[in-house]
């Protein structure tokens, strides 16, 4: 009897909250919660969090009802990213959202697109928000695989734009990490360098060990006897910081072209010695909502450091989320497919200008900003340093170069 | 020419630094036996507590208040720790350091967080001192330099010609005998303990600027440095000088020079634009191959002389 009665408390226990879910749309966020990267994960954690809270202040989805975020810690590894989106898969949540790094991503999109094969009837939505590796939209695109952010290579084609808009450049020197990442960017740099200005020549394209190198001088004294006016590179962490501090104490003068520069923690890693050397391209910077001037931006960064104490970095996780809310309303209803085929094709209007989901590869294409860093003529600095980017540049969702070379299929 | 002194000159920098942190874990080795795997958690403090102090005050007071700090804590470790771990033998000191190390960093991550510390070189360093060919040195670079080698300098002159030093030299051979005369030996291990980790600590000063302040920092250096005390043969102070210039060098060696595996084996061969079985291997660049170095050199020595260079003992 007493037995009895513990099992049906347990199960009443275990029921209430299917029972509130019933009421909510659930995503689940797989992302490192703990471990070395668990820094990560929170930050990523609260964008997706205030995201969906922007949703449910604006009336919700499907006539008042909640989008709800439910985390999974995936310990920053594949493996472990796979078994919890079984979970989530197994807990009846549809909407996966992941990102960090691109070998999880790859796992997590293989993981979703066997599940989805083997149950058409019952298929499950996977939000990118930023991995990068052009792979993802590029040979393995899939009708139920979005992605938020552009990858490198779009990225370093807005890169080679800007350097070929500047006519005091004749030469180049590509230094990356020695994988896959460092390798695409060098591969794309090489690509679009000899279609949009044949003329600059490239003096240098070295791979480097990752994460190896303590002491980049010998690289810097190479890119110096090269007489690079630019160098290109797609560092990021410490191999980023090293390198750029390794450039100004050798008295470097070319300018560092970066796709990593404006990330978390890199600002301060860097510091004083990149200022004007250093000219990243990114999606937002702090002052990024100030160019536009609209109220809506100015409420959202104050906001969000209000609620979080923290700056707003991936901005597209709140493009991504407030886009999710409207295809879901649009669709009417939380069914995957439906939200897929509403998500295709999608258009927003986000603080720092259009945006639109290509149909073709389910890759959003959004507004990039060049901006270099320095301490002059800016309104907001990054991470406290008094330092901040201005915008060089900016090219519209509408002028980003269409590399789409891969077609999903709709299924059915 | 210019580009060769230049690599030496750096090299030999980086090898001066690794030497400040492998001299203090040699000789913690060689007269209390234990490995001391906490050794690069001191070096992070060193860079975290200089920062702090330099956020604070100024940098000149970081360079002498940090490593005293660190040296504190190293013998409160030795003397509340280590000391009481010591009668279950030498396998629980191994693990206590071991834990140790996790617990600092934990420690620093609860403390300072996970992003990289704004820890700069002080401004009044912070120029060229002389330009060779285009790449100018640095004159924090010099000033480093001076550093390692007062220190070195002055480790041999405590241990050659002070009282002190002579009975840290007879601890390392016959400490019961030491014991036996009436010198208090347990109080000789902690101030070796506190003076190497302060050594640790003082190579985190000057190298967490130069470098990056950040909480992989330990582990960046700590297997590199237990190859160095290998190679150079546990608890010979000469030897882990002569390993760790060595392998400085012969690390910034390999990356200054743009070689290909292929052309060091076969001239010409990378040249030709070879393809076909095993181009990524002829393609390899000798960059590439510089962090393997260590350990090839540490599995080599091994297998043709157990002891290291100038280690005395065969385990």
């Amino acid at each position: 009897m007493n037995r009895n009665r513990l099992i049906a408390a347990a199960f009443a226990a275990a029921l209430m909250p299917a029972a509130v879910a019933a009421q909510s749309v659930r995503v689940a966020h797989i992302d490192p919660f703990s471990g070395a990267f668990a820094n990560v994960g929170a930050l990523n954690g609260m964008h997706v969090e205030y995201g969906a809270a922007l949703v449910n202040q604006s009336g919700g989805v499907l006539g008042g009802r909640q989008l709800e975020v439910i985390r999974f810690d995936n310990n920053a590894n594949p493996q472990d990213a796979v078994v919890v989106l079984q979970e989530a898969i197994d807990q009846g949540i549809r909407i996966i959202t992941q990102a960090t790094n691109s070998g999880i991503a790859l796992a997590v999109q293989e993981a979703i697109v066997r599940h989805n094969r083997r149950n058409p009837d019952d298929p499950v939505l996977y939000l990118n928000y930023g991995s990068a590796d052009p792979s993802l939209t590029r040979d393995h695109c899939d009708y139920y695989s979005f992605r938020f952010e552009v990858h490198s290579g779009m990225k370093q084609l807005a890169i080679v734009d800007a350097i070929a808009a500047n006519p005091e450049i004749d030469s180049v020197y590509i230094i990356g990490q020695d994988y896959s990442h460092g390798h695409e960017v060098s591969r794309y740099t090489r690509a679009y360098l000899a279609e949009r200005r044949p003329d600059i020549e490239v003096v240098g394209d070295e791979f480097h060990p990752v994460g190896r190198v303590r002491d980049f001088t010998p690289y810097i004294a190479r890119i110096q006897a090269s007489g690079a006016d630019a160098v290109i590179t797609g560092n990021f962490g410490t191999d980023l910081s090293l390198l750029i501090r390794a450039a100004n104490e050798g008295g470097l003068t070319s300018t560092i072209y970066t796709q990593y520069a404006s990330t978390f923690g890199a600002p301060t890693a860097i510091g004083p010695d990149g200022i004007g050397r250093v000219i990243d391209t990114a999606h937002w910077t702090p002052d990024v909502w100030l160019t536009h001037n609209t109220e809506a931006g100015r409420q959202l960064v104050e906001d969000f450091e209000r609620t979080y104490n923290a700056e707003i970095g991936s901005y597209q996780i709140l493009v991504q989320m407030q886009m999710l809310g409207a295809a879901i309303n649009a669709a009417g209803s939380d069914n995957p497919t439906q939200i897929a085929a509403a998500l295709s094709g999608a258009t927003f209007d986000a603080v720092t200008g259009p945006v639109m989901m290509r149909e073709s590869d389910h890759q959003l294409l959004h507004p990039l900003f060049v901006s270099v860093f320095t301490d002059e003529g800016i309104t907001n600095d990054s991470e406290g340093t008094g330092i901040g980017w201005r915008t060089l540049r900016e090219i519209p969702a509408s002028e980003l170069s269409d590399d789409s070379t891969c077609q999903v299929s709709v299924p059915g | 020419m210019e580009y060769l002194a230049f690599a030496l000159v750096n090299g030999l920098l980086y090898g001066m630094l690794l030497f400040m942190l492998a001299s203090g874990l040699t000789l913690i080795f060689s007269m209390m036996g234990v490995l001391n795997f906490a050794h690069g958690s001191f070096y992070m403090l060193g860079a975290y507590f200089a920062y702090q102090i330099g956020a604070m005050g100024s940098f000149w007071v970081a360079l002498f208040v940090a490593p005293v700090l660190v040296g504190v804590i190293g013998m409160a470790v030795e003397r509340y720790g280590l000391r009481v771990v010591h009668k279950h033998g030498h396998v629980a000191e191994l693990l206590f350091t071991f834990g140790l190390a996790y617990l600092i960093e934990e420690v620093v991550l609860m403390v300072w967080g996970r992003q990289p510390m704004p820890y700069r070189v002080p401004e009044a360093l912070n120029f060229p001192l002389f330009t060779l060919g285009e790449v100018s040195f640095s004159a924090y670079r010099g000033f480093m330099f001076l550093i390692a080698l007062a220190i070195f300098v002055v480790l041999i002159v405590i241990l050659r010609k002070t009282r002190l030093g002579m009975l840290v030299q007879a601890a390392l051979s016959h400490p019961d005998v030491l014991w036996s005369l009436g010198h208090d030996v347990p109080r000789l291990f902690m101030l070796v303990f506190g003076g190497g980790v302060a050594l640790a600590g003082l190579a985190g000063v000057i190298g967490g600027n130069f470098l990056i302040t950040e909480p992989g920092m330990a582990h960046h250096v700590g297997t590199i440095l237990f190859v160095i005390v290998v190679i150079g043969g546990l608890g010979s102070l000469a030897g882990a000088f002569i390993a760790s210039v060595g392998i400085g060098i012969l690390q910034t060696l390999m990356v200054a020079y743009d070689l290909r595996l292929a052309d060091v084996l076969v001239p010409g061969l990378a040249e030709s634009g070879y393809r076909g079985p095993f181009q990524e291997i002829t393609t390899m660049t000798l960059a590439n191959l510089g962090p393997v170095m260590p350990y090839l050199l540490l599995v080599v020595l091994m297998a043709l002389r157990p002891r290291g260079l100038l280690g005395k003992r065969d385990h």
